[in-house]
């Protein structure tokens, strides 16, 4: 039943943690929380990595359940369908959020005119075959590609780095700590990544230090994230209100690099990447959400359907970044954080019914 | 393996894919035709509507085997805005006029009274332009220099880019691009600073100018220059001369020429001013010296405070000289040494403390905080800032009441003192 090695699994966390949080989050944060948006960020990976660590958990007390075997012996078996039809909704709103991103990015920056129907076909067509062979197929895509994204980002983070005065934005909280409070309950749906997680109970084959690792690597992609977003609010000040995107911003500010073309290529690349491998993590979730409500043997109609709902969203619905941005912040985040909150207690349940099992086992 | 390949869906969905979205491609015309790349704006205030815009646009038009130089044009068109302007350029030049290339905007003088903000608003909100467009000041028309970056240089884009990297780090003009220039006006100080970069044309003669301005002429050059001196040749520069424009709030406060902004410098930590001369300096030694330095090092430790609702800066200089050049008036030739460093410094010192005290008084007289003192004050006491703030009539006039204090320590070094620290 294992499909996933940790490694791999550690892979799927650092992607899924990553999407979204380069691009339109750090401009987002900073229009809420304005010189206290690193706090912001850094409460949102506490929520991030805290919801992650609980998921790990589970994973690692159930190697072998299914989630919703979990779910239906947890809360019983109305309640379990319910919550699957709550996280089938969160993912695919966090898929199209992702799709959106990149389709604005290519729009934006790389075509006058970018069809949204071919993006979509194209796109679907990949990320709907990836997602459809499977979490181990998803997970050596993810082991070759992972060097590639690491690399890309770095050099865009340290192309900027000579810019970074650090002080630029203190003193931090000179109207107290609400601002930054604020700042992360308005923008929680960013931190959301790691509730689709949980859809690989059962999948990975844990190894020794499972938790820890797992916990380093979110650690670590916190670290980063962090430090980027520090280093990107530190060169572009009070003007970052005005920004769209700000791994794009950031790789265009040096004015001495034009002979690497702005590094675009490298934004692309990384896009690209993340985007396929990201949504395809994504589209994945929810084929095996797909199949669990319907209990059919295979993940293709499931993922065909999930496809055909993005499709359509993404192509008939095709609202403008900002647009989808002001329904995250005021709508979509306090509904992320009552997700959030339903899913801790969830994996607080699952944790918990496994110990009072063994205790009984022994007893 | 071809049996095994064949077999899958996967490559027959391909293969559609490749029917359907290849003859729509192929069938897409030429970008060069529908585009037109601009690789700089200039920004003038329209001579016949005040309140609207001139802009000037350097655009290079691809064209197969030609050269740089031969495929950029210059257009110019006048609207209420910028973005009316350059639709209006869209019109004229038949083509989408693209900005993603567009590497410098230079703002003419009458537009740089008004408030730049509005005026560039259009450029750093738009997703079509890169974020790092350096901005120049010129104190002619905007349009005079971007067509002198065609006409005068043979590689224009990269020599003002140049200009620019070399005042970056060795005038106070603080990395002058689009993005900083918001920042800074968007930031409480809302002073920027950018650089100043001017076209000139002087006339001159032809015999000057072909014997290299050295004066002398030799047999062959008389013969020759005697037709060519009857006929003036115009000389067509653009010239960084070192100076810098300060903005407040968006509109133009002043020009500084290059020998305030090197006073300028001595308060940025940060920038390298390469050489300093000391003049009539007298002593046992010099009679009348004037006295060259490179200027090795230079630390500036800044203490901010509040005491009493009243902010003060501790400013402590240390520098470290090197001497280069010692020219005394009565002709005597000096050996390399170190020569009495206490004269020397104590004249440094002096020339540093007036030329600080003039910059401080400047900034108190005309509002303006280059250095950005709002941000250092709020650091070393929010509390004590804000209160300072609210006791002012015009908080927007912060400086004119702060303190500073400052001591210079000047450490000379000639190549004896070197052997002599072996001693």
């Amino acid at each position: 039943m294992t499909e996933l090695t940790t490694r791999q699994f550690i892979f799927v966390c650092l992607f899924l943690g990553i999407t979204s949080k380069l691009m339109s989050m750090p401009v987002a944060l900073y229009d809420s929380a304005s010189n206290d948006a690193i706090w912001s960020i850094l409460l949102g990976f506490v929520i991030e990595i805290s919801l992650a660590i609980l998921i790990c958990l589970v994973i690692k007390k159930h190697p072998n359940s299914s989630l919703f075997s979990l779910l239906k012996n947890s809360v019983g078996t109305v309640l379990a369908y319910i919550i699957l039809i709550i996280l089938y909704a969160f993912i695919t709103i966090k898929l199209f959020f992702a799709l959106e991103e990149v389709y604005t990015f290519f729009k934006e920056f790389l075509y006058d005119y970018f069809s949204p129907l071919m993006f979509a076909l194209a796109t679907f067509f990949v990320i709907g075959y990836l997602s459809y062979k499977g979490a181990r197929t998803i997970g050596r895509v993810l082991e070759i590609l992972f060097p590639i994204i690491i690399l890309g980002l770095l050099v865009t983070v340290l192309s900027n780095a000579g810019f970074v005065e650090f002080n630029t934005q203190m003193p931090y909280f000179k109207e107290g700590i609400l601002p930054s409070l604020e700042g992360t309950l308005k923008n929680v749906f960013y931190f959301g990544n790691s509730i689709p997680l949980l859809l690989f109970v059962g999948k990975v084959k844990i190894s020794n230090h499972f938790i820890l690792k797992s916990s380093l690597a979110y650690l670590s992609l916190a670290i980063f994230v962090s430090g980027f977003c520090f280093a990107y609010y530190d060169i572009f000040g009070h003007s970052t209100i005005l920004g769209l995107f700000a791994l794009i911003d950031y790789s265009q500010y040096n004015p001495y690099i034009l002979d690497l073309q702005r590094l675009n290529w490298l934004s692309i690349i990384v896009n690209v990447t993340k985007l396929f491998c990201s949504t395809s993590i994504m589209l994945y979730c929810l084929g095996q959400i797909g199949k669990m409500i319907t209990h059919t043997q295979s993940t293709f109609i499931p993922i065909v359907v999930a496809c055909t709902i993005n499709f359509i969203i993404a192509t008939f619905i095709n609202y403008e970044i900002d647009a989808i941005k002001y329904i995250v912040t005021h709508y979509v985040s306090y509904i992320t954080l009552a997700i959030i909150l339903l899913v801790a207690i969830l994996c607080i349940i699952m944790i918990a019914k496994r110990s009072q099992n063994v205790k009984n086992t022994i007893q | 393996m071809s049996k095994t390949l064949f077999n899958k869906i996967i490559v027959y969905v391909v293969v559609i894919f490749l029917l359907i979205l290849m003859p729509s491609e192929i069938n897409l015309p030429n970008q060069s035709t529908i585009q037109a790349i601009c690789t700089g704006l200039a920004i003038d205030v329209d001579q016949n509507n005040p309140e609207g815009l001139s802009v000037t646009s350097q655009i290079v038009i691809p064209q197969a085997g030609g050269q740089y130089k031969q495929s950029v044009t210059i257009v110019t068109t006048e609207g209420k805005n910028l973005l009316d302007a350059l639709n209006k350029m869209d019109y004229q030049i038949g083509k989408k006029l693209r900005l993603s290339h567009c590497c410098y905007v230079i703002i003419g003088y009458q537009a740089s009274l008004h408030d730049l903000s509005k005026t560039l608003d259009y450029l750093v909100r738009g997703n079509n332009t890169g974020n790092n467009i350096v901005l120049v000041h010129t104190t002619g028309l905007a349009r005079d220099l971007i067509e002198g970056t065609t006409s005068v240089n043979t590689n224009e884009v990269d020599n003002l880019q140049t200009i620019t990297k070399y005042n970056d780090e060795y005038l106070a003009s603080n990395d002058a691009n689009l993005k900083s220039f918001f920042d800074d006006y968007m930031s409480p100080h809302s002073t920027s600073v950018i650089n100043c970069i001017n076209r000139t044309k002087s006339q001159s003669s032809g015999d000057s100018s072909n014997s290299g301005g050295s004066g002398s002429s030799n047999s062959s050059g008389s013969n020759s220059g005697s037709s060519i001196d009857s006929q003036a040749i115009e000389k067509d520069t653009i010239k960084n001369n070192g100076e810098i424009s300060i903005f407040k709030k968006g509109k133009l406060v002043m020009v500084l020429d290059n020998e305030m902004r090197k006073k300028f410098n001595w308060l940025d930590d940060g920038l390298r001013e390469t050489s300093v001369v000391l003049e009539h300096i007298d002593s046992e030694i010099f009679d009348d010296a004037t006295i060259g330095f490179t200027l090795l090092d230079k630390e500036l430790k800044s203490d901010f405070s509040i005491q009493n609702n009243q902010p003060t800066v501790h400013l402590t200089l240390n520098v470290r000289l090197r001497t280069e050049m010692i020219l005394q008036d009565n002709g005597e030739v000096l050996p390399n040494k170190t020569y009495n460093d206490q004269v020397i410094a104590h004249a440094f010192n002096e020339l540093a403390n007036n030329d600080i005290n003039e910059v401080i008084a400047l900034e108190q007289e005309y509002g303006f905080d280059v250095f950005n003192y709002y941000h250092e004050f709020e650091m070393a006491d929010y509390q004590g800032w804000q209160k300072y703030l609210n006791s002012l009539d015009d908080p927007e006039n912060y400086m004119k009441n702060i303190q500073v204090f400052i001591k210079v320590n000047t450490d000379v070094y000639g190549i004896s003192s070197i052997i002599k620290s072996f001693k």
